[in-house]
């Protein structure tokens, strides 16, 4: 059987109109088995989220391509994405902003409303179905965008640093959620992250990519047991291992990417 | 209001400064905080004034038409306008003129700015048509819309027409522009956010673009709102023989300038009204604005 998703010697390289061209990516070979909870990480500016947004199809591979196994209907979505900048409507409520990707597909009224409560309620955010983002905090539009990737039932949810803004205690209680939230409605999902913490929490596998132009540097499979509680998971022997593993994998890069100061 | 530069703090000895020196070595107590009823006060006349205010302005205009000062031929005292108000009244025409007057605003300028919100919209978002035909609206924008009216009597011919496309040509361009730029000002997430759910062109400027767009485009309509009426004024002026720029025009030349004066402040009433009526729109239809904090 194929992969979900194969990435096959792809590389990305940005030629802004003025200025020198950035490498983001360079051949990159990757495969994500079906179901698969799988992070990148890596320093800042890596390309992991250039490499996410190819998968997504918002961007285009200068070299290779990524290629998804897919039995999605012509109605289905194959990926669906939770991004890390804020991106609930502004003028929909709690409700339509979660019902879009299925209003858009045609989805009767009806069959709709099943699925948007059931994951409004997921999310605890039942009180506020007819609420204006607006009128939420950060960590509820958040909620918002996680219930609808989810109501959007793809084969492979795409998250782009999703929690990355948020503080940490409602950071926190959504890595609980979307935990709970994927064991109940199994797909693949890429995660990408900077933060070691999170990776570990969620993954069943970390990519940790090297600085630019990203490269796979280490392909780190995390076997702490399911189910987890994100509260109580630093405690897990295996946790402090990984970490420092992960630490070390990435800490040149960081070293390097400091400005300089008076070159 | 709060006065910002007095929050309410006194000294509780507000005694002159030497008094307070001579007793150095006491400490002074300041009570900040405590509500001294002022402001409320405050507040309560400022609103009163401002309500007043028109009428003095009209008082001093009536007085000085009545000493002599102000030429009462051409700047009659407000109680004589008011006189010559209420035989408008009276005799219809004051109701015909505004009746005309704002079937051609209600023609033109919803011709105007339904065509700019249309095609504003699909210009915001296709970048080939922006292409096409940007240039020409950025080219052809500067152009005073009233010097357009002797072309479009040749083209429209003589009557309602030239005056509502006149109408709608000035309107479409500003309602046009910033709902362009109302396209143009969505953030990039908004516009993944439908291609992730692979909206089609429609669904984009139905779901997205138009709403998204809706402050920037309201506030082009209330922007051309005024744009019209000077035009429309203005036009009437020279190709109607009805409505409330005709009565201006034709009241100057014949001398008798009280029905001018009364036509202008219908003008201008019928102008707050109409801004008025578009804010209500705007609110009815973005109730998403209306919820904040």
């Amino acid at each position: 059987m194929p992969p979900k998703i194969a990435v096959r010697s792809l590389s990305k390289v940005f030629q802004p109109a003025h200025g020198a061209a950035v490498e983001a990516l360079r051949g990159i070979d990757l495969e994500i088995g079906e179901g698969e909870f799988v992070s990148l990480i890596g320093a800042s500016g890596c390309g992991k989220t250039t490499l996410l947004r190819i998968m997504g199809g918002f961007e285009q591979a200068s070299e290779g391509y990524v290629e998804i196994a897919s039995c999605a209907g012509p109605r289905d979505l194959v990926t669906s994405t939770v991004f890390q900048e804020e991106s609930v409507f502004p003028w929909l409520d709690v409700e339509a902003n979660v019902e879009y990707g299925l209003r858009i597909r045609g989805m009767t009224r009806e069959r709709r409303r099943k699925i948007v409560d059931h994951f409004i309620d997921k999310v605890g955010l039942s009180a506020f179905k007819h609420a204006y983002p607006a009128q939420l905090s950060g960590g509820m539009r958040q909620r918002v965008s996680v219930a609808r990737a989810f109501a959007n039932g793809p084969e492979v949810l795409l998250m782009d640093e999703p929690f990355g803004a948020l503080d940490e205690q409602t950071r926190i209680v959504l890595q609980q959620e979307v935990l709970r939230l994927w064991s109940e409605h199994r797909c693949t999902v890429v995660f990408v992250t900077h933060s070691l913490d999170e990776a570990i929490t969620l993954s069943d596998r970390i990519i940790v990519l090297s600085a630019r132009p990203g490269q796979v540097r280490a392909d780190i499979p995390v076997e702490i047991p399911r189910p987890r509680e994100v509260s109580s998971l630093r405690a897990h022997p295996l946790y402090a291992g990984l970490y420092q593993r992960l630490w070390s994998l990435i800490e040149a890069d960081i070293e390097r990417s400091r400005p300089m100061v008076a070159a | 209001m709060t006065d910002p530069l007095n929050a309410g703090e006194r000294n509780s000895e507000d005694g002159p400064i030497a008094d307070r020196v001579a007793k150095a070595g006491v400490p002074t107590l300041l009570r900040r905080g405590e509500n001294t009823g002022q402001h409320q006060w405050t507040a309560r006349a400022q609103w009163w004034l401002r309500l007043i205010s028109p009428l003095l302005l009209l008082g001093t205009w009536e007085l000085l038409a009545y000493v002599g000062e102000l030429d009462a031929r051409f700047f009659p005292p407000p109680s004589e306008i008011g006189k010559s108000a209420v035989s408008v009244i009276q005799d219809g025409s004051l109701w015909r003129a505004s009746q005309d007057t704002l079937r051609r605003l209600a023609l033109g300028y919803g011709a105007g700015a339904l065509s700019g919100v249309i095609i504003g919209l699909w210009l915001g978002l296709s970048t080939w048509f922006r292409a096409l035909i940007e240039p020409w609206i950025q080219i052809t924008y500067p152009i005073p819309k009233l010097a357009l009216y002797p072309l479009l009597v040749l083209v429209v011919g003589l009557g309602e027409m030239p005056i509502i496309v006149l109408l709608a040509i000035g309107v479409f361009y500003v309602v046009a522009i910033n709902t362009i730029a109302g396209v143009l000002s969505i953030r990039r997430v908004i516009i993944d956010v439908g291609r992730d759910c692979r909206a089609s062109f429609m669904q984009f400027f139905l779901t997205i673009a138009l709403p998204a767009s809706l402050p920037h485009i309201f506030t082009a309509l209330e922007i051309s709102l005024g744009l019209a009426y000077i035009i429309l004024i203005g036009a009437e002026f020279v190709g109607a023989k009805s409505g409330l720029g005709a009565i201006i025009w034709s009241s100057w030349q014949l001398f008798d300038v009280g029905p001018m004066y009364v036509s202008i402040v219908t003008v201008s009433v019928l102008g707050y009204f109409s801004v008025l009526a578009t804010r209500w729109l705007g609110d009815f239809l973005m109730p998403w604005r209306r919820t904040h904090g």
